[in-house]
């Protein structure tokens, strides 16, 4: 009996080496706290003062493993910075408690990848802790007054270009189809129901292109539309049938998505989330049973799911998934280091708009259409293949520019367009 | 005799398959009535139907396989997670298909339970407590490979077997009969059916309750990581999650393994049952998703229906008390009758 | 002839082994509080080593309470259901319904007296729905708890919607500070003493103990069942309140997970979710404290945040298996 015992201490023990092993060799994706590296990499490092960083993360995926690989291996070693990452904050007491943990463990910063509708109270918290604060999000009524309140600790937002991700929807449909013909769309709007920022914006520029196209009117908002937390029909004056399907990876939903493509009405498939590597099953399955083709459209991130639609083809000899908006992590997570980085350096002012308040600064997305473009791409966004390289960072910087300003910061990030990145890594 | 014994066959097959006939006609007429179609009307539907009932069939067998026992492993959904991870990549990187991914991931979530089970039997502390411990490591353990990516197979050569009607099919058959052999006929099965009954009578009578139920444990791997190789067939990929969210899949197949239950005393085969509650439950969901009915409320005409099935089963007995005090109080009251008529 | 016995009797004393010793250790009276406290002093020490003196400070200690304080509250109160052998886990989808309905009283009223009310009156409401369903139709509580947290959650999510439901920050944050602190050491105290010392604590932890028993002793299983239940909900209540204190606004997530937080920490804290006589009202925020302890010093040792589950889980279940009185055979009860 007691043998059995040591049996299971032992046992448990073995799990805990097996955990350590994982993670040694999973050191390269590991979304924790690392100090600067050292050795060549340090050496670039010019003698900057040492940052913590806290990084509140809503999801881990991987984009979020990419934000690492950046932050830790290619910005910490030569800012000086350290980067702690969060787990998986999926509500504001989570988040909270991230904040807390992080000013006990010495940051001096926040970059909230979490949800942006509370920004009084996560700002207010850094505050309370001496920290800096920025946020994925733009301004909005919900936090319209934290950016009037003059906080002294808030940086302000970033964000996707939601005009220019408008004209990329707009542009493609316009392009591959023809509005004088009757065309139905189902637009998946994920998240945005529970406030998700990004997936609410590529919804509303989904609306707004297929309305654009037709000149049509909706009868209910395009918010109500978009955050609907159950399917909604976005009945218009031109008959198009437009159904809006919330929801992206709890159980159920796909069926729902393959029986509302199995009803025949529809011919493209709008996705919000990221989305683009699950449904490629339930569409070819219904392409088949129907023999009707079906557009995917939707939003990516550089991987081998978008990798997997664009290398597909169905039974029409169309790539499963049709255009893709993508966006480059190493640019989004420059902007967002960039402004913290400013605060901390004493150059503030650089977050700062003409009216003193914080500034917003956006991202263009990059629109895919095919696998050779996709393929022109590879390894984009990789080590040692940063769209945002030290230079791109350092333009961001105040302390390496005298007199930056925000808006000159948002020329230069309108400035990594898709050309200009390929000319610089080729 | 035999014509008794027939008639009691045919009643015994008929409230078998009672449920899902049922609720396959209900369906249908509301179907038809709300959205003006069939619950399955062609063959994407009866892709999703089969792919879905694959793995509701393993898991709610697999629940079922401890729970019976007295013990809920609460850590099967990320069993799921990690033998279909782990296993789907080997595959992939062996170029071994569709087949070879199911066998990997079997394979895997096979020493996963094991993992568990050994642990069990050493530590004893309370199923559901170790439940707990393992889904944090095995989530942690998924999470932490592949850079986080979990698998990926759409569109990876020799997948599109995972999405065939008749090798789901076949699969289904092949684990019915395995489970039907190993829980009815086998010495395992006979072994376990006394420790269901009384651990300790069991152990005292010199059964190794300690293999049965590692065995137990080991079964339950097998079968989640089958369910998890299914519902990544239609996801195209599975992604590892964190925080005890992989419960999910776990409380979300209790229906189809209580229905399983209550049909098998019908036909005095639990293995038989859950395929028929199985069927129920993913005939319901499929018909529901033709609704356009969203998740949310999905899940609660769902639970509701669990709940309303819970109250009938925790109180069956009172309606059949019932029921029998009725006919004896109309017998006498008939008697009463016939003596003063005579 | 003397010698020769009283060696024999030498060779008769059993002669104890460390686990022996252990074991008797284990039956010792004290030993759920002593050994739980033990180990949470233990890791605090060890952490405010390895983090060359940062974690045993004011700030870190004040901060380790605060974040305990709404998994603690609702640990005390479900400890109350574990004693008599039932398991809620749906607590936590409870506390966020019933945070859903105060601050949407607050939004009509204005008035935080009327949200804190309503809050813990639905709270109270919600959990005496799952009581209900236990006690008038004689369903399994976790059966009952599985339904519970898809229903309550889905209704959070129609309530809610995509904007969070919010208070006036300010004044939370006035209430946050001596409010959280006084509610909670008044409901502790007020459990701690029901439970420890009055008659409705034994009659719970008999029935855990053994239903049979305590019945035939005359002891009403279902009133004390409806007890406990109260105790849970107002201790959800509170949580509730504290939740909506805390954040100052309410989203379709709160609360969701929560109960699995809740039952890990009970048992963290040396309680048997089986229940029965040994059980105690103070394990579940001992257990709080605990992984609180375990998540914040780990990752103030820069240990990654993927990594902490893992290294969590290993010393939970250490820690459960060190606490826990070995079973001649397998621990087994049908509960579902």
């Amino acid at each position: 009996m007691k043998a059995k015992r040591w049996v299971s201490y032992i046992l448990t023990a073995a799990m805990s080496v097996s955990l350590a092993a994982c993670s040694s060799s999973g050191e390269a994706s590991d979304s924790g706290s690392t100090t600067a590296q050292t050795g060549e990499a340090v050496s670039s490092s010019e003698n900057h003062e040492t940052f913590k960083i806290a990084v509140l993360e809503l999801q881990l995926n991987d984009e979020s493993t990419n934000r690492a690989e950046y932050f830790n291996d290619y910005i910490g070693p030569k800012y000086n910075c350290e980067f702690m990452f969060s787990e998986a904050c999926d509500d504001l007491d989570s988040a909270m408690t991230f904040i807390e943990n992080a000013a006990s463990s010495g940051c001096d910063a926040v970059i909230n990848y979490y949800s942006g509708g509370n920004t009084e109270q996560l700002v207010q918290l850094c505050q309370e802790y001496g920290m800096y604060y920025v946020e994925n999000a733009g301004r909005s009524d919900t936090n319209d007054a934290c950016y009037q309140a003059g906080y002294d600790n808030f940086g302000g937002g970033f964000q996707a270009d939601q005009v220019d991700t408008g004209r990329l929807f707009r542009e493609y449909l316009l392009e591959t189809m023809d509005p004088s013909k009757e065309h139905n769309f189902i637009i998946a709007t994920g998240g945005a129901y529970q406030g998700n920022v990004l997936q609410t914006e590529i919804s509303t520029n989904m609306l707004e292109a297929i309305q654009e196209l037709y000149g049509l009117t909706y009868e209910s908002t395009l918010e109500e539309l978009v955050t609907s937390a159950s399917p909604i029909e976005a009945v218009n004056d031109k008959g198009i049938a437009i159904y809006c399907y919330p929801g992206g990876s709890a159980s159920g939903w796909l069926e729902g998505i393959s029986a509302a493509l199995q009803t025949g009405k529809y011919d493209y498939l709008l996705l919000a989330p990221q989305a683009l590597g699950n449904v490629g099953t339930a569409v070819s399955e219904v392409e088949e049973a129907l023999d009707k083709d079906i557009t995917v459209i939707g939003f990516g991130a550089l991987g081998d799911a978008l990798n997997n639609a664009f290398n597909t083809t169905d039974k029409f000899g169309n790539t499963t998934v049709s255009m893709s908006t993508i966006k480059f992590t190493s640019l989004v997570s420059a902007m967002a280091f960039s402004k913290v980085y400013n605060m901390l350096t004493g150059y503030s002012e650089v977050t700062k708009a003409d009216n003193g308040e914080p500034a917003v600064l956006t991202f263009r997305m990059e629109a895919v259409t095919s696998a050779d473009q996709l393929a022109e791409m590879s390894g984009w966004d990789t080590d040692g293949k940063w769209v945002a390289d030290y230079d791109v960072v350092d333009s961001f910087l105040g302390m390496y520019n005298e007199g930056l300003t925000a808006e000159q910061v948002q020329e230069r990030i309108n400035a990594v367009t898709y050309e200009s990145i390929k000319e610089r890594l080729e | 005799m035999d014509k008794k014994r027939q008639n009691g066959r045919a009643k015994s097959l008929l409230q078998t398959i009672a449920l899902p006939v049922i609720v396959w006609a209900v369906m249908e007429i509301i179907v038809r009535a709300g959205a003006g179609t069939s619950v399955l009307t062609n063959s994407a539907d009866l892709k999703t139907f089969f792919r879905n009932l694959i793995s509701t069939i393993a898991f709610a067998l697999a629940i079922s396989t401890n729970l019976n026992c007295g013990r809920m492993d609460l850590s099967l959904g990320s069993q799921m997670y990690a033998g279909t991870i782990f296993g789907g990549n080997l595959a992939l990187a062996m170029g071994w298909g569709g087949l070879g991914m199911l066998l990997c991931s079997m394979v895997i979530g096979g020493l996963c339970g094991l993992v568990t089970g050994i642990l069990f039997i050493n530590m004893r502390i309370l199923p559901m407590v170790l439940g707990i411990g393992m889904t944090l490591i095995f989530e942690c353990i998924c999470f932490m490979i592949n850079r986080q990516q979990g698998v990926t197979i759409y569109g990876r050569p020799g997948m599109e077997l995972l999405s065939n009607v008749n090798f789901i099919i076949f699969v289904v058959l092949l684990l019915v009969l395995a489970a039907t052999y190993l829980f009815q006929f086998s010495r395992f099965g006979y072994r376990y059916r006394a420790i269901q009954g009384s651990q300790k009578l069991a152990a005292d009578s010199g059964i190794n309750i300690y293999s049965n139920c590692i065995l137990c444990y080991l079964l339950s791997g097998i079968l989640v990581a089958c369910a998890g190789v299914f519902i990544t067939a239609f996801n195209g990929s599975l992604s590892p999650v964190l925080g005890m969210s992989s419960n999910t899949y776990v409380f979300s197949n209790m229906f189809p393994m209580a229905l399983g239950a209550w049909i098998g005393s019908f036909c005095h085969n639990r293995q038989i049952g859950i395929v028929m509650g199985s069927v129920s439950v993913t005939l319901l969901s499929v018909s529901l998703s033709k609704l356009g009915l969203g998740i949310s409320t999905q899940n609660v005409i769902v639970y509701s229906l669990f709940l309303l099935f819970t109250i009938y089963s925790a109180n069956k007995d009172k309606f059949s008390y019932r029921k029998a005090r009725a006919a004896r109080a109309a017998l006498a009251a008939q008697t009463r009758a016939e003596r003063r008529l005579a | 002839m003397e010698q020769i016995s009283q060696q024999a009797i030498v060779k008769d004393i059993p002669r104890l082994g460390l686990m022996d010793r252990i074991d008797i250790m284990k039956n010792k009276r004290g030993f759920p509080l002593v050994f739980p406290l033990s180990m949470l002093a233990l890791l605090a020490v060890i952490f405010h080593i390895l983090t060359g003196g940062e974690f045993l400070t004011l700030n870190v200690l004040k901060g380790v309470f605060n974040q305990s304080l709404i998994v603690g509250t609702m640990a005390i109160a479900v400890s109350f259901i574990y004693t008599t052998g039932n398991i809620d886990f749906s607590v936590g989808n409870v506390m966020g319904l019933a945070a859903v309905f105060g601050v949407m009283a607050y939004q009509v009223t204005e008035n935080m007296a009327i949200m804190i009310l309503v809050t813990f009156l639905s709270g109270m409401a919600l959990m005496m729905c799952n009581c209900a369903l236990g006690v008038i139709f004689h369903i399994k509580s976790a059966r009952v708890a599985v339904v519970a947290m898809s229903v309550y959650s889905a209704f959070t999510v129609f309530l809610v919607g995509a904007e969070p439901l919010k208070v006036d920050y300010k004044i939370c944050k006035v209430l946050e500070g001596n409010f959280r602190y006084i509610a909670f050491i008044l409901y502790f105290a007020g459990c701690i003493l029901m439970y420890h010392k009055t008659a409705i604590g034994r009659k719970l932890r008999f029935i855990g103990g053994n239903a049979v028993c305590a019945k035939q002793t005359g002891i009403n299983e279902n009133e004390s069942i409806v007890t406990a239940f109260i105790f849970a909900g107002i201790g959800v209540g509170l949580a509730g309140v504290l939740q909506i204190l805390r954040t100052g606004s309410i989203a379709q997530g709160v609360g969701t997970g929560m109960g699995m937080d809740v039952m890990l920490a009970t048992v963290l804290g040396g309680m048997s979710i089986f229940g029965g006589a040994k059980s105690n009202a103070y394990a579940g925020f001992i257990g709080a404290v605990t992984v609180t302890v375990l998540n914040r010093g780990l990752l103030m040792l820069g240990v990654s945040s993927t990594l902490i589950q893992g290294a969590r889980a290993i010393i939970f279940l250490l820690l459960v298996f060190m606490n826990s009185e070995r079973q001649s055979t397998l621990p087994s009860r049908q509960q579902f």
